[in-house]
């Protein structure tokens, strides 16, 4: 059971890394064969989005997983039965780390980093089986790329690191090694949590999720044992957690105690049950649409929610996290930020009109299959009560008797917002307390608190 | 004053704010200015590198023998370059082996990346590293001695087997878990490359199984999986260390690891599916104390199947303690529960399908919120992991009942399979208690322009008038909806309900034509589905599409007449001929789908008609020439598939035309079907025609394949898939000892203690000297005297306790005859595959057979010609006794649409059998009204029509008929289709063709 080939592809469908564990005739046969024949399957879908992450070509007998970033697409092949969840997490997992080794991985930083990109396969999988793909374990084998060395590098053809021996840390805590040390110990939480909801014309909701993750930022000498404890965390469901997290201790206390491994993790995800979402949702939407003959009435009206984006500039308090959490970032604005409304509208839509009081809009009509309508917000504080934007627009028609009385026979439209809410959660969950043994230094902690829209949906 | 200095305070800020944001320009500026220069200069960026690589390749070989370490460098990236864009630079190979004893390591890593690419290719030279390799194999630092042995394993040529074997049984005991991890890994390397070293090999591995560090436990077990899968004598002294230590292996290991217990758990134990939930047993149970939460509700359901099957099972009515889990069973599906919560999505999948694999039907509410939380992670896993759901729901929809909102498809950001996976999550899951929420929805979505999720929302539909009796009043309104909306753009719509009506009235149980002891035992039955009038009138009204020509969509028109000649021997029976000779009349202009159904009806009214008593002779004359006319049309056909269906039933039902020898003929058929009774059922055979067995309108079939597997994601066998092993019959019988369970209780998380001190860095050998592997090597050396005859014993012993399961055979045969038996329906009835638009498979059957017959059809061709006019002519005076109570059709003594089928068939049978609600009346009438005005279109323009004329005569004879007909309460019980077919014959009178 293995991965024969690794190919990462650019937008026109030529590799710009390609890496192989397999055999030299298979080598042969997928970059002969397989690769050509994939390229040809995905062309025949409009984006590459459409096209299924898991590909049988027969003639080759090979499987192609892939999955897309960036504009890059991974491809792997192989030939016999592996889980393929397995070949996508490992993707993910090579996407992540060489993000985390030369920043957004694109065409361009993959063709300068190139080296580090084959020093980082041939230690994350070996003959087709992933085997390291824990980042910090990576960063001891492969030492990460900084400014200073890469100048040194650039002026002698040798870095720095060249000839510092590599470690692999064996301990029975993989994921933190021993010796870290800050002048200035800290510890940042983000608390992220995203909302996907559908609502209904007249605002009702249809379905609404919460989804959150704990990103911890930590900057800690030595090995630290810490504990986090939340207000509510009877509400935090279907968790997953980092490794470093002891699973029975949470069943039974309901708090996480962890080790941390050093810099940027994820601590834990959750989700929140629909039925418990007290603080409700950040932005309020409604509309109506209304059809005459072949010409469409619009209106749409958004609202914050004034309850929540109250709490949020209140959000500051530090008194409940013991004194030491501070709240983190600027000054706080009284607002929902980075409002974005996003309206596909049908592509046989002509003689747009479109108006509003507040925030810019624009159609783009560029692609063939869609056209959508932007209207960007920026900001919806508490000064704004309800925002309208009315659009009125005309459809073309083949068959002019189309557009009837009929409800069901027209055109479904729905509205996608976009927005994000600093220093309040969606769920009422917070971090109540971080404790730390068996280190005696302070810490700088900060939990930071942040609510976005994942897929916010309001239909006509 | 105050005044004045805030003024001129607030100036000086805003002074100082612009001062700062032009010095944040300006050196913006500047630090692009450095960069262009330095990019003028000349000097190589990385970048750079890749790009120029080829042009400079004249001066790589230079490079490698250069003096500095810069120079190598710099010829060793171009290299990797072109090794990274896929071309071929193996000519350096001499120039780059010079350089593999290196002092620099960031030289070194680079020659082995490129001597792992090329060595395959130049096997002698690489002979020119190995030195390093083995004195790498003694460095004091861990990761080079770990990096030597994983080029050395790597570089796949043979003559170096013994060496390589050296250096793995010197790594295997290595103080360093990270140098064990991957001598683990180099164990199937070398397997693949020279098999026979595996006796040696599976020596190294029998040892290195006492390996308890988490880092490296995972490659062992890889290796173990490998070279000796099925070796689970191996496996006894470690399993319940092994379930301790699951939570705490990294990532990958916990895959494999898991994998292999779950393989080892099904050797070993019984069958669960009938245990129950603790809360049911009210004795307490020593080892249930962990499991809290479990679905009480389903386990009833559950549990009378699956007594069901364990008792058949179990031959032994002593071994009675099935119901409750071995303690050593649960210990494992304990330690399995915690990695439902881990961060990898693999290793979730991995525990969910073990857990599915592995426990009782009452642990499995636990996998639903972990598999729903991997669908949302990104669009890829969705993929993967609502294939997984399919299947789960399938088997046990009432698990995902309440999370049908998670399913509801986003037309936004969902690709197309996606959405398709979840709208066939929805068809399983939509149960009595969901269906509120889901209808909106599906209303949302049949008004979407997303043709794909119009069509999905329909098929859901339909699933639901299957599944929930008490809905069917609410539902049809929505379909009679969708049949009136004549749509321009989106013609597609009415197609698919055609398609979805007739789907699901062929998913009906056959109506009992007879009063069989079945059919009397059964209660008066007024259900929509199981109710004959009710379909009559259903396909009446649909016939009104077709015969208008409104639908245009082959597969629809296809679907139409296959219900008709589902139902051609019961309910439909009186105008089943009417209807082919209709489809006579346009067959040419059809499509092939169409055709390909028309044949059938052909062949299947012929089978049926020609036995002497259940048709007049003018029918069966008027059938005859019909015969003739479509089966030359079909010869002629341009399509290959058509031509190729009518040879093949032409040969089966060889008749030559000639009416007068009609008698012969029949008997010819008669005796056909007595000797063939084998092979004449599968012309129509119920199950056979609903391609969607276990209730799935999207026409997928239940798979073996175990879930997470990538040959469950493609629907096909990928080499390499190993299948379960099937449950064991009885319980092992010698107790095994599988080892120390390790402390009470459980085990700290990831072995770490607080109070323990932390530093559990292992201590390089280098400390002990070389002396120290010496020592390790000589008491492996002594281990291994003793091991091997150790572990033969075991495995006789073993073999006793499998011999029984069905694990013990050879791998290949196993997957073949599985895989046969998967298929095994289709296999019998290729013709049929063609309707689930699987074209692949549909010439599976050739043509070649029927050669013969057709020639000895070349006279009909004047004849059939001739019946084209013939057909018109009244045929209505024969005797009306022979109709009124047909036997059953052959085929359905022979065939038993249930029993035929595979051991998952039961499911939609017991289905049917509940579908016993009274329909409402008023919704019944509405029915009939339809079915009389649409069923011949008195209106039809083309009134000179022969045809025409003829079928619009018969309208209000028929009509009244069928009103009659519908009215008819009578309780579908003994005599009621006597009844029927009594008063039918009087009302059809004179028109009608059948009597």
């Amino acid at each position: 059971m293995a991965i024969d080939s690794l190919f990462i592809l650019n937008t026109s469908g030529k590799p710009v890394i390609e890496k192989h564990w397999c055999e030299e005739a298979s080598v042969r046969k997928d970059t002969t064969l397989t690769l050509p024949a994939f390229l040809r399957y995905l062309e025949g879908f409009d984006t590459i989005k459409e096209a299924e992450p898991i590909w049988y070509y027969p003639p080759s007998s090979t499987v192609c997983v892939h999955i897309q970033r960036n504009d890059l697409v991974y491809l792997c092949t192989m030939s016999s039965d592996v889980g393929p969840l397995q070949v996508l997490d490992f993707l993910d997992h090579l996407v992540e780390n060489a993000t985390e080794y030369i920043g957004n991985v694109t065409e361009v930083t993959l063709k300068e980093n190139f080296i580090i990109i084959y020093e980082l396969l041939s230690e994350m999988m070996d003959s087709g089986s992933p085997i390291t793909t824990d980042i910090s374990l990576l960063k001891n084998l492969v030492p990460p790329p900084n400014f200073v060395n890469r100048v040194i590098e650039n002026v002698t053809g040798i870095g720095l690191d060249s000839d510092a021996s590599p470690q692999v840390n064996v301990s029975s805590i993989p994921w933190r090694s021993s010796g870290i040390k800050y002048t200035r110990n800290e510890f940042y939480v983000d608390m992220v949590e995203t909302i996907d909801a559908i609502l209904e014309s007249n605002g009702r909701i249809v379905s609404c999720n919460v989804s959150g993750s704990i990103i911890c930022d930590c900057r800690l000498s030595g090995m630290p044992d810490l504990r986090m404890s939340f207000n509510q965390p009877s509400l935090l469901d279907n968790l997953s957690f980092h490794p470093c997290i002891r699973i029975p201790r949470w069943e039974s206390e309901k708090s996480l105690s962890f080790v941390p491994p050093d810099r940027k993790f994820k601590l834990a995800t959750y989700s929140i049950d629909s039925g418990v979402i007290q603080n409700g949702i950040p932005l309020h939407m409604s509309g109506r649409a209304s059809f005459e003959s072949n010409t469409c009435n619009l209106q749409l009206t958004v609202m914050a929610n004034q309850q929540m984006v109250l709490k949020s500039s209140g959000a500051a308090s530090t008194g409940a996290l013991g004194g030491n959490l501070g709240s983190l970032g600027g000054p706080r604005k009284k607002a929902l930020e980075d409002v974005k409304i996003e309206l596909p509208l049908p592509t046989t839509a002509y003689n747009i009109r479109i108006q509003t009081k507040k925030g810019a809009y624009s159609v783009d009509q560029s692609k063939s299959d869609q056209t959508k309508l932007t209207w960007q917000l920026k900001t919806l504080g508490l000064n704004d009560n309800s925002v309208d934007l009315y659009v009125q627009f005309s459809l073309k028609d083949s068959t002019s008797s189309t557009i009837k009385s009929d409800a069901s026979s027209r055109p479904a439209l729905s509205a996608f917002a976009q927005f994000k809410l600093t220093g309040v959660s969606a769920s009422s969950v917070k971090i109540n307390s971080l404790k730390m043994i068996r280190e005696t230094y302070n810490i700088n902690k900060g939990v930071k608190t942040i609510t976005q829209a994942g897929t916010f949906q309001m239909r006509f | 004053m105050q005044r004045a200095f805030g003024e001129s305070m607030s100036k000086y800020l805003k002074h100082a704010v612009g001062f700062a944001q032009d010095a944040v320009e300006k050196s913006l500026r500047l630090s692009e200015g450095i960069i262009e220069n330095a990019k003028d200069l000349g000097l190589d960026t990385t970048g750079q590198f890749f790009d120029t690589a080829e042009v400079k390749l004249g001066q790589v070989s230079k490079e490698l023998n250069g003096k500095t370490d810069k120079e190598k460098l710099m010829g060793l990236k171009r290299l990797i370059a072109l090794i990274a864009r896929g071309q071929d630079v193996s000519s350096f190979f001499p120039d780059v082996v010079k350089n593999v004893a290196s002092t620099n390591y960031e030289i070194r890593k680079l020659v082995y990346i490129y001597l792992l690419r090329y060595a395959e290719q130049e096997q002698d030279l690489v002979l020119l590293s190995i030195n390093t390799f083995q004195k790498d194999l003694s460095d004091k630092n861990q990761v080079i001695r770990a990096m030597a042995l994983r080029v050395l394993s790597g570089i796949r040529v043979p003559i170096i087997e013994s060496i390589v074997l050296l250096a793995i049984e010197k790594c295997s005991t290595d103080p360093s878990p990270y140098v064990r991890k991957i001598a683990a890994y180099a164990i199937p390397k070398l397997s693949r490359m020279s098999p026979g070293s595996n006796e040696e090999l599976i020596g190294i591995v029998t040892k290195m199984l006492y390996e308890d560090s988490p880092m490296a436990i995972g490659a062992v077990i890889h290796a173990f999986d490998s070279i000796c899968p099925h070796r689970y004598d191996l496996i006894h002294p470690h399993y319940r260390r092994w379930c301790r230590m699951v939570i705490d292996i990294d990532e990958w290991g916990q895959i494999v690891v898991t994998n292999l217990l779950v393989r080892y758990a099904r050797t070993q134990f019984l069958d669960p599916t009938s245990v129950k939930s603790p809360a049911d047993q009210p004795q307490a149970q020593d080892y249930s104390e962990s499991e809290d939460d479990f679905y009480s509700d389903s386990s009833d359901d559950n549990n009378q199947t699956s007594a069901k099957k364990s008792q058949k099972i179990k031959p032994d009515p002593n071994n009675d303690d099935n119901t409750k889990l071995d303690p050593d069973h649960s210990l494992l599906l304990d330690s399995l529960v915690p990695l439902l919560q881990n961060r990898n999505n693999s290793v979730v999948m991995t525990a969910v399908s073990a857990i599915y694999h592995l426990a009782p039907p009452y642990q499995f509410t636990k996998l639903v919120k972990p598999l729903i939380r991997l669908m949302k992670s990104s669009r890829e896993s969705a993929y993967v992991v609502l294939d997984n759901i399919i299947e789960i729901s399938r088997q046990h929809p009432e698990i995902f009942e309440s999370y049908i909102k998670d399913f509801f498809a986003v037309t936004a950001s969902d690709p197309v399979y996606i959405r398709k996976k979840k709208l066939q999550v929805i068809t399983h899951i939509v149960s009595q208690n969901n269906i509120d929420v889901l209808l909106p929805e599906l209303e949302g979505y049949i008004r979407s322009s997303r043709e794909d999720l119009v069509k999905g929302a329909i098929k859901i539909l339909g699933q639901c008038f299957l599944t929930i009796p008490t809905h069917r009043q609410q539902s049809l309104p929505m379909f009679l909806k969708l049949l009136k909306n004549r749509d321009g753009g989106r013609d597609y719509i009415l197609g698919e309900v055609v398609k979805t009506v007739s789907l699901v009235l062929m998913q009906s149980p056959p109506a009992q034509e007879s009063g069989s002891s079945a059919a009397s035992k059964q209660q008066p039955n007024n259900d929509y589905i199981a109710n004959p009038q009710l379909i009559y009138a259903t396909i009446c009204y649909l016939s009104r599409f077709i015969t208008d020509d409104s639908v245009n969509n082959d597969e629809a028109r296809a679907k139409y007449y296959q219900l008709v000649c589902y139902y051609s021997d019961t309910v439909f029976k009186p105008h089943a001929l009417d209807v082919l000779r209709l489809a006579a009349k346009t067959f040419k202009d059809q499509g092939r789908w169409t055709k390909l159904a028309i044949i059938d009806l052909d062949a299947q009214l012929m089978q049926q008609g020609l036995k002497k008593d259940t048709a007049s002779p003018e029918a069966q004359k008027l059938l005859v020439q019909l015969h003739n006319f479509i089966f030359t049309l079909a010869r002629y056909d341009t399509d290959y598939d058509i031509r190729d269906r009518a040879r093949f039933f032409r040969s089966l039902l060889p008749l030559d035309g000639n009416v007068d020898d009609e008698e012969h003929s029949a008997n010819r058929l008669s005796s056909i079907l007595e000797h063939r009774s084998g092979l004449l059922p599968f012309i129509y055979p119920r199950s056979a025609l609903c391609s969607t067995k276990p209730g799935d309108l999207f026409g997928s079939v239940l798979r073996k394949e175990r879930l997470g597997s990538v040959s469950l994601s493609l629907n096909r066998h990928i080499p390499g898939h190993i299948h379960l092993p099937e449950w064991p019959k009885t319980k092992p019988k010698e107790k095994v000892d599988r080892g120390e369970v390790g402390g009470a209780g459980q085990a700290l998380r990831r072995g770490f203690d607080p109070t323990r001190p932390q530093q559990q860095q292992f201590v390089d050998p280098y400390i002990g000297g070389s002396s120290g592997i010496y020592a390790h090597q000589r008491q492996t050396a002594a281990v291994s005297q003793f091991a091997d005859p150790d572990a033969d014993e075991e495995d006789e012993d073993d073999l006793d306790a499998f011999l029984n399961s069905e694990d013990e055979r050879p791998r290949g045969t196993r997957i073949e005859t599985s895989h046969i038996s998967a298929y095994g329906d289709n296999i019998r009835v290729p013709q049929f595959q063609e309707y689930d638009n699987d074209s692949t498979s549909a010439s599976s059957y050739s043509g070649s057979e029927s050669r013969g017959s057709d020639e000895d059809d070349d006279s009909s061709e004047d004849q059939s010609e001739g019946s084209d006019e013939d057909e018109h002519s009244p045929t209505n005076d024969g005797a009306a006794g022979g109709r009124g109570i047909p036997e059953i059709p052959s085929f359905y003594k022979n065939y038993d649409p249930i029993g035929d089928e595979p051991q998952y068939g039961h499911t939609m049978a017991d289905k049917f059998a509940l579908v016993t609600h009274p329909s409402d009346s008023a919704l019944y009438d509405h029915q009939r009204l339809d079915a009389n005005r649409f069923l011949y279109p008195t209106t039809e323009s083309g009134g000179s029509d022969n045809i025409n004329a003829n079928s619009a005569s018969s309208t209000p004879i028929l009509s009244s008929g069928t009103s009659k007909l519908a009215g008819n309460h009578h309780p579908h019980g003994n005599n009621s289709d006597h009844d029927q077919g009594d008063q039918a014959n009087e009302l059809l009178d004179s028109s009608s063709i059948w009597k």
